[in-house]
């Protein structure tokens, strides 16, 4: 019996091979020598709900918000197959907090939809808290279960899935709809590892326009009024400079002094 | 792990995006604008083929090929009970590529393909190679879809091409027998029709035995068959080609265990009596239809080889960064770093070679499409010699080179524990197959002496550069091209024999003086070429005239050292 998802996915600083100067004086992020990529964690999710419409049937629905900077995440949801995409037509995600970003997918997918599952990714966009997918489904009153690694069962009105805690994984069902929020995959042939795009679906939809919502389509006036965290202030995070030592290994007072210092956390 | 084996390779990306005229290959092989079309405009067309690079291609490679390698070829294929099984990371493999939609790059969309020209496609099969050697025997059979695809009557177009783009069906060229291997004129193999059928559209008879078929348990075979009586038509003029799909009159025997490439079956097969279908005309298998595809796998044998290059280089340059000796990395020792700029240098070197023949072959059959002659006739000229050129050189480099990956990684690099022993068993067969290095040499030999290079060496040496140091470097290129002309000269005066003597020596030259220039013009548009091109140069003049002596020496060869009765060399087989 067929299932529909709703995906969110996110666009992201990508933070890997950093060369030169990415803070600024202030330990803010330099912007302008960052590029951004399609948030991995939200590929995961993207994976699962695509392999449960291989096999059950159903459509998936990826949401974002925000414009693209260098990755239409949208677009490349599109290259892997998805059925429908909706943008949440605001100039940056930047100037919102977690609470009125959910309220805006909340509501997108309350239109959209209906959906039987709602998937995010494990957040590291909002200060590792991960907290955008559990506020998704706090604003739309449905259960979420969170560090799912895989989808055991579904069927009409429940689904159970395995999630992660520590030192093992145990076994959770709830009632459908719900939203999931999809662990890290960590192994090289994890079933959940994320497809590439699709070569034919890459020429038919590069130039496909992309929907939008306005905040007005969404029934949100004023989204200050959602906000539920002010800045009070900001301070930066210092540039760590760590000096490499070199230790002799064959002089036994250097290596217990290294020894010390590294039990000191020098 | 690397992420992208696309967006990581700096060399080339500058090829695709700064060197290759795509502007004048879409427009002949796409009608842009129309609504056939995928794309508006040359630009879209580029942009879309570069992003294709990256994701699907160089995405699927280095994250999901690349890690299966090791495994692929420790397992290998194997037989059993006339079935040949895959190692689980193969199967994987050809699922990703299947899923990505990526076994029909160059058939037109009609057949379900993509219809991208030859060199995205060479560019995918250098991307997918790095990943894993053995897997371009199943991704570079694409070139049997593309025979089908340019000669088959459009019902077994229809039949077969969608299938094949799909990748539900994989593909195989049988030519080579026993006893037919460098000489498929020999070719015994039987292909028999009905009298009460129509021999172009009926259902012939194919009967006998063919040996190393790379992945001859595919699903559709084209069979090279002697259709023609040979009283009146013997040797080539004999052959035909048909498509033999799998049925059980196609039975594999068995499999060979190979020194490398152990993710590609390489099967015996034999055809009792195989219903088979002809592709094109009667008569014309061997100089038509084969040679075809032999130029095209020639080419996809290069990109293998030049991604063979390229994963060898990544490991050596890897190794000697974290290896540490004398207190040092040994990088940092000259003898080191001498190999590695040397292999660096040397890889761009095939692959230049490499992408300019890839490019002259998308002129070429973009201008036969369009029915534009004159072009046809010069890019065809062109590619006739630099496609053997361009194989002979990536092969012989990709041995050479992985073998130089070993040397760096010294004791550890002959154990199982690092991937460069494979890469250097993986390269072996590449100096082999699809006509070994000895044979391209011929083909290229013949139409150097003709002079049908002499158009391009004109392009080439007539450029003049707005810098004066690459002026300076394109005189002495000029100055040692005479070397070509005196050698070619003195060759022509000479019976075959010596010329088979020295047309190595021959081809070297004439590649030496190719890959100077185009590094040159690379150089204009990208700084760092310069040193390559300055290195290469500094390299490639004394080889030319080492060459060039040799050649004009007129010693021929000393075949009483062979033939000697009481002579060493023939101690071993007295």
């Amino acid at each position: 019996m067929p299932y529909n998802c709703a995906v969110i996915v996110r666009e992201i600083w990508d933070t890997r091979d950093l060369v030169g100067t990415v803070l600024k004086e202030d330990g803010g992020l330099n912007e302008a020598v960052l590029t951004t990529r399609f948030e991995p964690e939200d590929l995961n999710a993207l994976e699962m709900a695509l392999q449960l419409k291989d096999k059950q049937g159903g459509k998936v629905t990826a949401i974002s918000v925000g414009q693209p900077r260098n990755v239409d995440v949208l677009r490349e949801c599109l290259y892997r197959d998805v059925d429908a995409v909706v943008r949440v037509d605001v100039p940056s995600v930047k100037d919102f907090d977690t609470a009125t970003l959910a309220r805006m997918i909340a509501n997108t997918a309350q239109k959209a939809g209906p959906f039987d599952l709602i998937l995010a990714g494990l957040d590291i966009v909002d200060g590792e808290n991960s907290l955008l997918g559990t506020h998704v489904a706090a604003s739309l009153g449905v259960d979420a279960v969170t560090y799912v690694d895989a989808l055991d069962e579904i069927a009409p009105g429940r689904v159970v899935c395995k999630r992660q805690i520590e030192n093992g994984s145990e076994v959770v069902e709830t009632k459908l709809p719900a939203l999931l929020v999809v662990g890290v995959a960590l192994l090289k042939d994890d079933p959940r590892t994320p497809r590439s795009a699709k070569a034919t679906l890459k020429l038919k939809h590069k130039k496909t326009p992309i929907p939008v919502s306005t905040l007005q389509d969404l029934g949100i006036g004023d989204p200050a009024s959602l906000k539920t965290t002010v800045l009070a202030g900001y301070e930066g995070i210092p540039q760590r400079v760590i000096e490499s030592k070199q230790v002799d290994p064959n002089d036994e007072p250097s290596l217990k002094s290294m020894l010390d210092d590294i039990r000191r956390g020098g | 792990m690397i992420e992208n084996f696309y967006s990581d390779n700096e060399d080339l990306k500058f090829h695709m995006e700064k060197m290759v005229d795509w502007k004048k290959i879409v427009q002949l092989k796409e009608n842009l604008g129309s609504s056939d079309c995928n794309y508006e405009n040359a630009e879209e067309a580029l942009k879309t083929y570069l992003e294709m690079l990256q994701d699907p291609i160089g995405e699927i490679a280095a994250k999901r090929i690349a890690p299966r390698a090791a495994e692929v070829d420790k397992i290998g294929c194997a037989y059993e009970n006339g079935e040949v099984k895959f190692p689980d990371g193969l199967k994987k493999n050809i699922q990703d590529l299947t899923d990505a939609q990526l076994m029909g790059i160059t058939i037109p969309t009609r057949y379900g393909g993509l219809n991208m020209p030859k060199i995205f496609y060479v560019a995918a099969t250098e991307i997918i190679s790095r990943a894993d050697a053995s897997l371009m025997n199943f991704f570079g059979l694409q070139g049997i879809a593309e025979t089908i695809s340019v000669f088959a009557s459009e019902e077994l177009k229809q039949k077969y091409l969608p299938k094949m783009c799909s990748g539900e069906w994989t593909g195989a060229m049988a030519l080579t027998e026993a006893d037919a291997g460098s000489d498929l004129g020999a070719v015994m193999c039987k292909a028999e029709i009905d009298a009460s059928q129509n021999p172009e559209t009926g259902e012939w008879k194919i009967k006998g035995t063919k040996r190393f078929i790379t992945n001859g348990c595919g699903d559709v075979i084209l069979v090279l068959a002697r259709s023609e009586d040979p009283q009146k038509y013997g040797g080539g003029r004999g052959l035909s080609f048909f498509i033999v799909p799998k049925t059980p009159a196609v039975k594999v025997r068995r499999i060979e265990h190979k020194l490398g490439i152990h993710g590609s079956p390489t099967c015996e097969l034999y055809f009792d009596n195989a219903p088979g279908y002809l592709v094109g005309q009667r008569g014309r298998g061997l100089a038509k239809y084969t040679a075809w595809l032999m130029a095209a796998a020639r080419l996809t044998v290069a990109a293998q080889a030049v991604g063979i290059c390229q994963a060898a280089v990544a490991e050596a340059v890897k190794y000697a960064n974290e290896r540490e000796q004398f207190g040092k990395k040994i990088k940092e020792f000259s003898q080191v770093a001498d190999m590695l700029i040397d292999m660096q240098v040397y890889t761009e070197a095939a692959r230049t070679l490499l992408y300019v023949t890839s490019q002259i072959i998308d002129l070429q059959e973009g201008a036969e499409m369009r029915g534009i002659k004159e072009d046809e006739r010069k890019y065809s000229k062109f590619a006739d010699v630099l496609t053997p050129l361009a194989k002979y050189y990536a092969c012989e480099l990709c041995n050479k080179i992985s073998s130089d990956a070993i040397q760096i990684h010294g004791g550890n690099g002959f154990t199982t524990e690092y991937p460069v022993e494979r890469l250097y068993r993986d390269a072996r067969i590449t100096n082999i197959y699809e006509g070994t290095s000895q044979i391209q040499v011929n083909w290229a030999i013949l139409r150097i002496l003709k002079g049908d290079l002499d158009e391009l060496f004109k392009e080439l040496s007539g450029k003049r550069y707005a810098q004066a140091d690459l002026n300076a470097l394109s005189d002495k290129v000029r100055k040692s091209q005479e070397a070509l002309k005196e050698c070619v000269e003195f060759v022509k005066g000479k019976e075959t024999e010596y010329r088979d003597v020295v047309a190595k020596k021959v081809c070297d030259i004439v590649v030496d003086l190719l890959v100077s220039y185009l590094f040159l013009a690379q150089a204009e548009k990208w700084d760092y070429k310069r040193k390559v091109a300055k290195k290469f140069i500094q390299d490639a003049l004394p080889r030319i005239e080492l060459n060039r002596q040799y050649v004009l020496s007129g010693n021929g060869l000393e075949l009483d050292i062979l033939n000697q009765q009481d002579s060493p060399v023939a101690a071993g087989s007295r």
